[in-house]
């Protein structure tokens, strides 16, 4: 991934003309082409656990078609922020809507209402199987009344065609009749993910997907985001791979200590000297 | 600068995974299936028989009274276990306990039929449960605890003792409506309701609430961001915990006649959650049996010593205690369980 | 004044009473993540033991004292390697059968038969009937009362300095943080879990024998300190030294108060450990930032 420094300068006329043709609002971006709905968009979010300000004035739009990124290094604030998005914090300052209009409700309220969400360490209930951990997502669909965006053929099964359907379109290969504590760590992430996806919602935050699979799984799941963003879902990721994090995303955010550090393109985020010197280091 | 190459996505492979599958669970093979069908046949009708005869078969060991007081103490301790359904502790038993005896006394003042009397009483636990579990959708663990012991503390000093007096009674006691006038008589009445809410407990936990209550158990932050309520499953298991609850408060009124406040202490509470453990915590039938040998045995050695063991009944509960959760950690439930499966022959 | 002295006296004995217990419990609670419920149980144990040998059996009284220590400490170590041991790694059951082990004991004083089971005891000590009247105060304390201040400032003070400057105290708080690292540091938690529950059973132990001669020395009188100990506790936190001593003595100063100047409200006094506690709790929940912790507490 990383070039030589003496290459990377020889390219730089090019990457100019790059950043130039898909810098937002220009003729050949695909933002103006297609106008995407703007799902979620945080504004000035702050919040402060005692004597330390996990997040200072944080702002992001996340977009319905595309996977917006969110980098920074170890402690920076990230999952924080997922938490004030979900709802199990509640910030000092700032405002946070969805779809348009705020989003204030409860964090089951939130959930109902199309956040949908993964977690750093995968979140399953180990008493219950796979598929009923599925179910009580497919539930939350069913009571709600929404439909599956990103595979319309989803709406006509019955909920347990519904949940095995999704589950191997996610990846799962295993008997979804086994036991959710009995599962491998990769297929622990693989069924969170599912169960998210079971629910319906509008907008996916994914809580570092990519930690613990191998290449070829993060692949695959590189895959997987840029098809559920093709489709419609408006992706947020937290991911520190980066690898998966350029490949995939549309948009990036880098937190640092609680603020944001840039803001951009793939591309215009590692050409950032900022962003070099905190996170990616010089030779990315 | 460079881009993930995106590998094609893998081929679903049509061939069955094959995993191993733990022995316990495998189908048993046919001879072995015989036995088990046999040895449950056996036991349900065994239990049958002694549902119906118990006091008779006991009546050697001692009166009626005590498996009808050992059946109260078992639905005080089912009424705690099933509040662990969602992983709390709840010690606001015995307080519910004593609303069941005063709610008896106000409707037998008022000249309501007995028939009613124990649906109007599981009725009006209602709204006291769901102060408690109010409670319960903003502490958790420790602190939910602890409000209930405060719950259960100022019912006692404020609500029973101005009702029952300190030294015990109403201004009449408690009548004995002649339905259930002798002891035994009172037995198919508790033995009855205790095997109805056993079943209703156990199909409930066998239904989808009872999934969404294990769900919420395992992981209340995922149930929630998911979207499903945890205060509303917490809520009803409360209700279903306190109406258990309260109804055996009424039966404990109708047997004693005469209840003095101090009964309703909130450190019997945690002695009752200490025999819920024992019992196997969130088990159905462990709670049960656990309420019998610790309600019902005492009272059999009190009355085969002649009341010169009056007292033991402490030493024997704690020692019974310990065994069982040094020994089996699971409880009286999961020593019936290996008993079962041994009785039906599987090896594990 | 005198009146205003006399309520402040009272106060801070019975402030003391409770610190002496809730810091047994605390020390217990710290080091092993286990409440104690049963302390105040073997503590009467102890004290009905020692009792046995000075009273009935005329032992002199620091001997029988000492017999009565040893034997705590001995249904310490049996405790622990018993029980304790063989729960490792479930907190919640150690607690349940800390519980157990309390109805147990007090069952067991009940069935001695020559422990007198109905009827609480006089326990004796050395300074029985000596008092100090406190000038302009009209009120005179024993100097079993003043013994009691002075040991619970020593208990504190010693517990402090034991978990905080010793080794064997840091031991103690590293096998409560996380066994397998501090058995890789080179703590041995098969040494130190002992050391902590003996010292926790004989500290009951000196307790009792230290409240025995002010109250009597029965089972119902010590259960009620025990509750009040609870509360007590968990004002601190269950974790705090300072807070469980500032606790007991805010305890003991409003049931003191209660009872000399509104000694008609009757019920308030008793319900003064709750009252705290609730508002410790109101407190603490305010408090929360995050509306979920994410294990149950107790596992059905």
């Amino acid at each position: 991934m990383s070039l030589a420094p003496a290459m990377y300068d020889r390219l730089a006329p090019a990457r100019e003309r790059i950043r130039v043709r898909m810098a937002p609002g220009s003729r050949w971006s695909i933002e103006r082409r297609v106008r995407k709905e703007e799902v979620l968009t945080v504004s000035g979010v702050s919040i402060r656990f005692g004597g330390l300000q996990a997040l200072d004035d944080v702002s992001l739009l996340a977009r319905a078609g595309e996977v917006t990124g969110v980098i920074g290094p170890n402690g920076a604030g990230k999952t924080t922020f997922f938490n004030c998005i979900s709802g199990l914090y509640t910030p000092d300052q700032g405002e946070i809507s969805f779809h348009g209009s705020p989003l204030r409700g409860s964090v089951v309220a939130r959930g109902r209402a199309g956040v949908g969400r993964t977690f750093q360490t995968p979140r399953l209930f180990a008493s219950l199987s796979v598929l009923d951990n599925l179910l009580l997502g497919v539930a939350i669909a069913e009571a709600t009344g929404r439909d599956y965006a990103f595979e319309s053929t989803l709406n006509r099964l019955t909920p347990p065609e519904r949940a095995e359907r999704i589950a191997r379109l996610v990846g799962f290969r295993g008997d979804v009749n086994r036991s959710a504590g009995s599962l491998a760590f990769g297929e622990l992430r693989v069924v969170e993910f599912a169960r998210a996806l079971c629910a319906a919602p509008s907008l996916l935050m994914l809580d570092e997907p990519a930690s613990g699979l191998d290449t070829d799984q993060a692949a695959d799941l590189v895959a997987l985001m840029r098809r559920l963003a093709d489709l419609g879902l408006a992706v947020l990721l937290i991911e520190h791979d980066m690898a998966v994090v350029m490949g995939v995303c549309n948009t990036i955010t880098v937190l640092n200590f609680g603020t944001v550090l840039a803001c951009g393109t793939p591309l215009e985020v590692q050409a950032d000297e900022a962003v070099r010197e905190a996170y990616l280091g010089r030779s990315a | 600068m460079s881009v993930t190459e995106l590998r094609p996505a893998a081929e679903v492979s049509d061939a069955p995974v094959v995993e191993r599958i733990p022995t316990a669970m495998l189908p048993l093979p046919r001879p072995l299936r015989f036995r088990a069908a046999a040895v449950r046949t056996a036991g349900l009708l065994a239990f049958a028989y002694l549902f119906l005869t118990l006091p008779r078969t006991l009546s050697f060991a001692g009166p009626a009274y005590a498996i009808d007081f050992g059946l109260i103490v078992a639905l005080a301790v089912l009424s705690a276990s099933v509040v662990a359904w969602v992983g709390e502790i709840s010690l606001a038993t015995l307080a519910q306990m004593g609303m069941g005896v005063v709610m008896l006394n106000t409707l037998q003042n008022h000249g309501v039929p007995f028939a009613l009397v124990l649906v109007i009483v599981a009725l009006s636990s209602i709204p006291v449960s769901l102060l408690i579990g109010f409670f319960a959708l903003r502490l958790r663990g420790v602190n939910f605890a602890i409000a209930t012991l405060a719950f259960a503390y100022l019912a006692q000093k404020s609500f029973f003792q101005s009702y029952l007096g300190a030294e015990g009674g109403f201004e009449k006691p408690i009548a004995r409506p002649s339905i259930v006038s002798s002891d035994t008589r009172l037995y198919y009445l508790i033995a009855g309701f205790t095997l109805l809410v056993a079943v209703a407990c156990y199909l409930i936990r066998k239904s989808w609430i009872g999934t969404r209550i294990d769900a919420l158990r395992d992981s209340e932050m995922a149930f929630a961001v998911l979207g499903h309520s945890p205060g509303r499953y917490k809520l009803f298991t409360i209700c279903l915990a306190g109406m258990i609850a309260t109804v055996a408060g009424t039966f404990y009124g109708i047997l004693q006649q005469v209840v003095p406040a101090n009964y309703f202490n909130p450190i019997l509470a945690i002695a009752y959650f200490a025999y819920a453990v024992v019992g196997g915590l969130g088990s159905i039938g462990g709670a049960i049996a656990a309420g019998l040998v610790f309600g019902a045995v005492p009272k059999y050695l009190d009355a085969a010593s002649q009341g010169r063991f009056v007292g033991y009944d402490q030493f024997f509960a704690g020692l019974v205690a310990l065994c069982v959760i040094l020994i089996i950690p699971g409880g009286l439930a999961e020593i019936g369980q290996r008993l079962r499966r041994r009785a039906e022959g599987r090896t594990r | 004044m005198a009146k205003l002295l006399q309520t402040l006296i009272i106060g801070v004995t019975s402030g003391a009473f409770y610190s002496l217990i809730a810091l047994g419990m605390v020390l217990v609670y710290r080091t092993t993540g286990v409440l104690n419920l049963a302390h105040g149980g073997i503590g009467v144990l102890c004290g009905f033991v020692a009792w046995d040998l000075i009273t009935l059996r005329h032992f002199p009284y620091y001997l029988g004292v000492t017999v009565g220590l040893a034997f705590a400490v001995l249904l310490g170590l049996t405790f622990e390697r018993l029980v304790i041991r063989r729960l490792a790694g479930r907190p919640d059951l150690q607690t349940v059968s800390t519980l157990a082990l309390f109805i147990f004991a007090q069952g067991f004083v009940f069935i001695v038969p020559w422990w007198g089971n109905t009827w609480g005891q006089v326990f004796p000590s050395p300074l029985v009937g000596k008092k100090v009247t406190i000038p302009g105060a009209q009120y005179s304390i024993t100097y079993d009362q003043i013994l009691l201040l002075i040991a619970t400032g020593a208990v504190f003070y010693g517990l402090n300095h034991l978990l905080r400057r010793t080794r064997l105290g840091m031991g103690m708080r590293a096998v409560s943080d996380d066994g397998v690292a501090a058995r890789l540091m080179g703590v041995q938690p098969k040494l130190v879990s002992p050391v902590v529950w003996s010292m926790a059973f004989a500290l009951s132990g000196l307790t009792t024998m230290l409240l025995a001669p002010i109250l009597f020395l029965d089972n119902q009188s010590l259960t009620g300190l025990t509750l009040k100990a609870v509360a007590v506790s968990f004002i601190g936190g269950l974790i705090s030294l300072p807070l469980t001593v500032f606790g007991a003595l805010l305890l003991g100063g409003l049931e003191a108060f209660t009872q000399v100047y509104q000694p008609t409200a009757k019920g308030l006094a008793d319900a003064w450990p709750f009252i705290l506690l609730v508002v410790v709790m109101v407190v603490r929940v305010a408090r929360q930032r995050n509306a979920f912790e994410d294990k149950a507490v107790v596992r059905a």
